[in-house]
């Protein structure tokens, strides 16, 4: 797989339309979701997730394969969805976005009882998630949802595979804290019922 | 090994990121403390429902909108612009920003660039007077 997207990058620098839609296909999903659970907005994830993929174009030329594929576009990712949040942190309007209209969950099933109550689970989940600091919040997201490393976290991070234990230990006690706070208990996804 | 220590290593422990002789440690603690092993158990449940939060997936044409994208002239341009702005480029970029700023206060409309058009460059005075006097417009 390493090898192949090595093949992919140069195809790219060499500018191989056919071969950056290749690498767009295998990363769009995990960069997507990536994204939409960092910045908790389904739309600023999409918008974010185009300019990753043109960063990837543009910088594919100066690529140097000490890291992983990988972990260079999610640290591409990460950086990007960092800027934007001090950005419109410094515009002070993000937490009302994110706690109101962001937060959304495009639709999938019909809603049953049993889907409410995982959505209702969900989105008190994801407001937990975003209540983390965000270095916390991206090491567990990385760890958790795309399988990372230590030492891929903190390629994407820039920090120290310590410094990456730290902030997973210190993520998972505070989403801990957090759920019990909301909920009284750590949420469990329950089946989609009869 | 004491509580403290096996905390300190119990996320690198669930995520099988010690050597051996450190997981050994730690697992031989868990075994003996119950507070430890509630710990690892909150730990794990954290990471199930994290991890079962849904995917998100982009349209099906998303990769062509991208290529589409660095097929534009401008599109790379825009990736590459921050550091050779021009200085009407970086006064519209504040401009854009104050626009935002006024559109993240959940005002009913917001102002476009077209606001600014007869001021000179170098007017921010103008531009700040001219967003202050927004909301009044709007109400």
């Amino acid at each position: 797989m390493e090898e192949s997207e090595l093949l992919l990058i140069r195809a790219i620098a060499d500018r191989d339309e056919k071969a950056f839609e290749t690498l767009i296909g295998r990363y769009q999903n995990p960069v997507i979701s990536f994204l939409f659970r960092y910045v908790g907005d389904f739309h600023l994830a999409q918008d974010l997730a185009q300019e990753v993929f043109l960063r990837v174009f543009q910088a594919a030329p100066t690529f140097r394969p000490r890291a992983r594929v990988s972990s260079w576009i999610f640290k591409i990712a990460y950086n990007l969805a960092a800027n934007e949040l001090k950005r419109r942190k410094r515009m002070d309007g993000l937490n009302a976005r994110m706690s109101a209209e962001g937060r959304h969950f495009p639709a999938s099933s019909p809603p049953g009882d049993a889907a409410v109550e995982n959505r209702e689970l969900e989105e008190q989940l994801m407001a937990a998630v975003s209540r983390l600091p965000e270095n916390q919040r991206a090491a567990l997201l990385l760890k958790i949802n795309e399988g990372l490393s230590y030492l891929e976290i903190s390629t994407v991070l820039g920090v120290s595979v310590a410094s990456v234990e730290s902030l997973l230990f210190r993520a998972r006690s505070r989403l801990k804290q957090l759920m019990a706070d909301s909920t009284g208990v750590i949420p469990r996804q329950r089946g989609p019922g009869p | 090994m004491n509580c403290p220590q096996a905390r300190a290593r119990i996320s690198a422990y669930l995520d099988h990121e010690l050597d051996a002789t450190s997981s050994r440690e730690v697992e031989s603690h868990i075994q003996q403390c119950a507070a430890c092993r509630e710990v690892l158990s909150d730990f794990k449940e954290i990471d199930a429902a994290v991890h079962g939060l849904p995917r998100i997936e982009p349209g099906p044409d998303f990769p062509a909108q991208v290529v589409t994208r660095v097929r534009e002239p401008a599109a790379t341009g825009e990736i590459k612009r921050h550091s050779g702005l021009s200085l009407l480029e970086r006064m519209t970029r504040i401009a854009e920003d104050f626009v935002a700023l006024v559109d993240s206060a959940q005002c009913p409309s917001t102002g476009t660039l077209d606001e600014f058009r007869d001021f000179p460059p170098l007017s921010m005075g103008h531009v700040y007077f001219k967003l202050m006097d927004l909301p009044a417009r709007r109400g």
